[in-house]
């Protein structure tokens, strides 16, 4: 056993943890502000600096609180978020006027402390710690349990927490063989969408011939309203470095690619920062912890383009060519990067890995449901109360998600339906919010699990619209290759812009239908072969509403703007002027304290003085008045 | 011009490893690194195909040539231009999944490119006798033979893909004449619609698709106009013998040589013994 | 043109032709997008095709071949600020200065691009200007920062 001067890996990197532990004592008292794209925004940095600032005040009567920044915490509805332990205190919506209140707060929160508190939804009680969160309570927090403790910026401090300790009994005690033994006793799968065997993956790449081998990490989440990758390489970098590195030596590679979309720089700069900080302590590069392990990781920014996501065209874009998807009849873990044995795994598949052989393949496999093992993080975002990232154990259902998690949906509407996989995914209605979720259960429904992006829809969403919007997206988003994805996504969009229009036909679904077919069977990749999934499934649940359109030229859900009429109560109206001064098309007239009166010639139905109206005098109407 | 039928690539001379597998239910062998396609056309089993050539790598794009396959374990439609033969498979041309799928494929290319005659007298063939989809005006159909013959085979690279989805279409740089195009044509004769234009009139080659205009040689035995000076200069370049290649136009050139090949035999019957 | 910048960039890149998408996000960050002058050097120095430079600028939506504004207005139309009504401000954009994703005021004060998911899903409608997030922005708030340019 290869020995670095200071020992095994795993003395190695305790020696390293010691000096970690006694540079940042975990007795210390820290006051943690989430720094992640969400909080930051609201000025999260700001509220950090005003925070050490008010710390740097205090009387040095004991120690001083530690202030850092941590990574997404996942309650981005609530940013700017700021944890005080060791009692868990939680404050939400923080600006920087509220960091003396959080600083010299006690143990009993006071006025100013108690309008940071999340209220309780089912007492309106203001609640002082974060696990007595309903948001937080239900949830299992492995992959971000870091993201919201440890300073991403600092790999000392995430050394301190047992970081890298996975990797070095891995490279002090496992063969590689054993390695991937112990991934696949884990039944870990594909995070990213495809849910395959990662022991599985692993395995064939190890048994394939050809001396050069890599492991790329895949971080080009381009589902839309999904941000889970982004979270944990913003805030967890290490993890997923750890993951990359066990698994590379799993399957015997010495170099690796991290593959960041184009639209995360936050995510771009942490990851970069910790590969150097990793490479200073030994941790990444040649020799990692004294063995004879070498193993590198760079990364590498994507272009702005949503196929990239795909494998086959991600490792083309690596190759520095367009991001064109090939054929997948021969493995990319047999033939993939420079046609070399390829392993690529998603950020959260990675990020998992560590987490596996610190509890054990066979604890891990406790949690979830039959088929799929651990733990998923979920972005809930759309119409529900609290959005946010949510990790969970799979086999939850997804009412416990929307309802007991999310704190249902916004303005006490209706649950329509939950949008889940992204563009290659499907609506699933709220009849059958009890399914549970993991890989399997909802491809049966017709959706797919995927990365984790959960959209919550109410009764103001049209379906025929959430249909048209990813079909739309699909159809910018295709390479343009094939014919069937190519012209396919495009006639899709056509006939769902007529419907949308009042135009439709009877004969639309069922076409719409068979150029589903096709695409499945016809397209080259995955993109082309999910395509038609939104459509489909929203046909399969939401036929009727189609029909409203079609037959009634009626959008029940009012979204569908050539089938909507605006016009003002004179009883309601206030004469507030608001309105005028919205409209894109100066369609409404009226005198100051007089009723307004929008021309239904001008009007573009856009739904702007809707919404900006306070006296709910805009009223709207389905189907179009004639003119 | 004409193409040797034959693989793209190149094989060693080693031992080829024999495949056998049947295509409905015919039985057939094929070499290791074979292409379903190509196996089928061999033994004159029909499927439809518009962006193969043997000239150049499988590039999957039409989605026309799809197939069944039974590999024992599982059954999956496929595109038989990129599908490696394997041993013992078996492929059903006619599977109704597929028939289906390409038959819509087709009546998306009929839609885009309603006055092309190669797309017509394809989709006859295979029984599509008109689109359900609003037709477009193009006459490409994207098949990429243009790009890889210019990039594989001359090693120029002229042209490529631009854009995504339905933006795509096939350009020169900045849509302005390039240096690397030599004017061979070589695009235009592998082109399955015709979508790409070259006219020769007296000193100029125009490949109006291209936005190029270049001059072109003229034979300095016969004045008859020729190929254009930069496909001469290449052909002189990479032939390295020494030999101008814009001097004589082929008729020419065949005249000259089978002259100078007969005094070469005439001199040697000259001599009884045959030596020189 | 001064492209002597394209030659730092391309060394910083090793010459790496498979390094073509970053080496191209500096030489847009210097000049603001994508010259033909600069794009043609670049495929000089890489020792690469003219045509595959111009494939992948064309390819990648980060990439802009047309000069932009001087402000970078960037609307993000992922599904969550999308219901929450993120296309009414492309439609402001639209008919209140004639700009359409991908387009230029005409006097050259900014530019708009619609683009994918941000993954800022809680603060939508998210709008970034030039490079700074924004929250929850409606139509009227747009408007005001717009008037400030």
């Amino acid at each position: 056993m290869p020995r670095s001067a200071l020992g095994t890996p795993v003395e190695t990197l305790d020696k390293i943890r010691q000096v970690a532990i006694k540079r940042r004592p975990p007795e210390t008292a820290e006051i943690r502000v989430c720094c992640g794209t969400g909080c930051q925004a609201r000025g999260s940095l700001d509220v950090l600096e005003a925070i050490k600032g008010e710390v740097q005040n205090l009387d040095a009567d004991g120690e001083k609180p530690r202030v850092k920044k941590t990574g997404c915490q996942g309650f981005c509805e609530m940013g700017t978020v700021v944890l005080k332990t060791p009692e868990d205190f939680f404050h939400c919506r923080v600006k920087p006027e509220d960091a003396p209140a959080i600083v010299h707060r006690g143990s009993e929160a006071d006025e100013s402390v108690r309008k940071l508190q999340f209220p309780d939804p089912a007492t309106g009680e203001p609640v002082n710690r974060m696990q007595d969160i309903p948001f937080y309570r239900k949830q299992k927090r492995l992959v971000l349990s870091r993201n919201g403790s440890v300073d991403p910026e600092d790999i000392l401090d995430c050394i301190a927490t047992g970081g890298y300790h996975a990797l070095a009994s891995v490279l002090a005690h496992t063969p590689p063989e054993e390695v991937i033994a112990t991934v696949e006793k884990s039944g870990l799968r594909g995070r990213g969408g495809g849910g395959f065997p990662t022991g599985r993956k692993w395995r064939t790449c190890r048994d394939a011939p050809g001396a050069k081998r890599y492991v790329i990490c895949n971080a080009d989440e381009g589902d839309p309203g999904a941000f889970m990758d982004r979270s944990i390489l913003e805030g967890a970098p290490h993890a997923v470095l750890e993951g990359m590195a066990i698994g590379a030596y799993a399957i015997g590679a010495r170099q690796g690619f991290i593959y960041v979309r184009n639209e995360y720089p936050l995510a771009v700069e942490r990851v970069t920062l910790a590969i150097a900080q990793a490479g200073e302590f030994g941790l990444l590069g040649e020799n990692i912890l004294g063995t004879d392990f070498s193993f590198s990781v760079r990364v590498m920014r994507g272009g702005g383009a949503f196929v990239c996501g795909e494998s086959t065209a991600l490792m083309a874009s690596l190759q520095g060519e367009v991001g064109e998807p090939r054929t997948k009849y021969i493995h990319t873990v047999k033939s993939g990067l420079w046609d070399c044995p390829t392993t690529l795994n998603n950020v959260e598949t990675w990020a998992n890995v560590p987490i596996i052989f610190e509890m054990g393949a066979d604890k891990y496999a406790s949690i979830g449901s039959e088929g799929s093992k651990g733990t998923k993080i979920f972005s809930v975002v759309g119409k529900c109360k609290n959005t946010g990232l949510v990790e969970v154990p799979m086999g939850i259902t997804v009412r416990e998600i929307v309802e007991d998690i999310c704190g249902g949906v916004q303005n006490d509407k209706q649950l329509k339906a939950v949008q889940t996989g992204g563009p290659s995914g499907g609506c699933i209605p709220a009849s059958l919010a009890d399914l549970p979720v993991d890989f399997d259960s909802l491809t049966e429904a017709g959706s797919m699990m995927g990365s984790g992006g959960m959209i919550v829809m109410d009764e103001d969403t049209c379906m025929v619209d959430v249909a048209k919007y990813f079909t739309d997206f699909l159809r910018k988003e295709s390479c343009g290759k094939c014919t069937p994805c190519r012209e396919g996504t495009d006639i899709m969009y056509q006939i769902l812009c007529r419907i949308s229009k009042g135009q439709g036909k009877e004969e639309d679904l069922e076409l719409l239908e068979e150029i589903g077919k096709t695409l499945k069977v016809a397209s080259l990749c995955a993109l082309g072969q999910t395509a038609a999934n939104p459509v489909l499934s929203t046909i399969r649940y939401f036929r009727e509403e189609y029909l409203q359109h079609i037959r009634n030229g009626v959008c029940p859900a009012g979204v569908c703007r050539e089938l909507l009429s605006y016009s003002i109560d004179p009883e309601l109206c206030k004469g507030c002027g608001k309105c005028v001064r919205a409209c894109p098309s100066e369609a409404i007239t009226g005198e100051k304290k007089k009723p307004h009166v929008i021309d239904a010639e001008k009007c573009v139905a856009c739904g702007v003085c809707y919404d900006q109206c306070a006296f709910n005098a805009v009223q709207r109407t389905s189907p179009r008045k004639k003119r | 011009m004409c193409f040797q039928r034959g693989p793209a690539h190149e094989s060693p001379k080693e031992t080829v490893t024999m495949i056998t597998f049947t295509i409905d239910g015919k039985s057939v062998t094929a070499r290791e690194q074979d292409n379903i396609l190509d196996v089928a056309q061999d033994n004159d089993i029909f499927v439809p195909a518009l962006c193969h050539h043997r000239a150049v790598r499988s590039y999957g794009a039409c989605r026309l040539c799809l197939v069944e396959v039974n590999s024992g374990t599982r059954t999956r439609v496929v595109a038989a231009c990129s599908y490696r033969v394997e041993q013992g498979i078996s492929v059903d041309t006619q599977a109704p999944t597929a028939v289906q799928a390409r038959n819509v494929v087709m009546e998306m290319l009929l839609a885009r490119c309603p006055d092309s005659k190669a797309v017509r007298d394809l989709a006859t063939k295979m029984g599509v006798a008109e689109t359900r989809f609003p037709k477009q005006e193009k006459d490409c159909i994207l098949c990429g033979l243009c790009v890889q013959v210019c990039a594989e085979k001359l090693g120029l690279a002229t042209l490529s893909f631009v854009g995504r989805g339905s933006q795509r279409r096939v350009m020169v740089p900045f849509g302005q004449q390039s240096q690397d195009c030599i004017g061979c044509g070589a695009c235009a004769a592998v082109c399955p619609t015709g979508a790409i234009k070259v006219h020769d009139q007296g000193e100029q080659r125009t490949l109006s698709t291209w936005n190029t205009n270049l001059p072109r040689v003229q034979c300095s035995k016969c004045g008859k106009h020729f190929g254009t000076v930069r496909q001469c200069d290449s052909v002189t370049k990479k032939t390295a013998l020494g030999i101008d290649a814009s001097q004589l136009c082929p008729d020419c050139r065949r005249e000259a040589a089978a002259g100078s090949l007969s005094s070469y035999f005439r001199s040697q019957e000259a001599r009884p013994d045959g030596r020189n | 043109m001064d492209v002597s910048i394209v030659d730092e960039i391309v060394l910083q890149h090793m010459e790496e032709s498979a390094r073509i998408v970053p080496i191209l996000q500096d030489v847009q960050r210097h000049y603001r997008y994508l010259p033909e002058e600069a794009l043609r050097h670049v495929a000089g120095r890489l020792r690469i095709p003219c045509s595959r430079v111009y494939a992948v600028a064309n390819f990648y939506g980060a990439f802009s071949l047309k000069p932009r504004g001087k402000h970078l207005i960037r609307v993000c139309t992922g599904t969550a600020c999308h219901l929450r009504g993120s296309f009414k401000l492309m439609d402001l954009l639209a008919s209140k200065f004639n700009v359409e994703d991908g387009e230029t005021s005409s006097d050259g004060a900014f530019s708009v691009e619609a683009v994918n998911c941000l993954g800022a899903c809680a603060l939508a409608p998210v709008v970034t200007v030039d490079d700074k997030y924004l929250d929850g922005v409606s139509p009227d708030r747009l408007l005001k920062i717009i008037k400030q340019f």
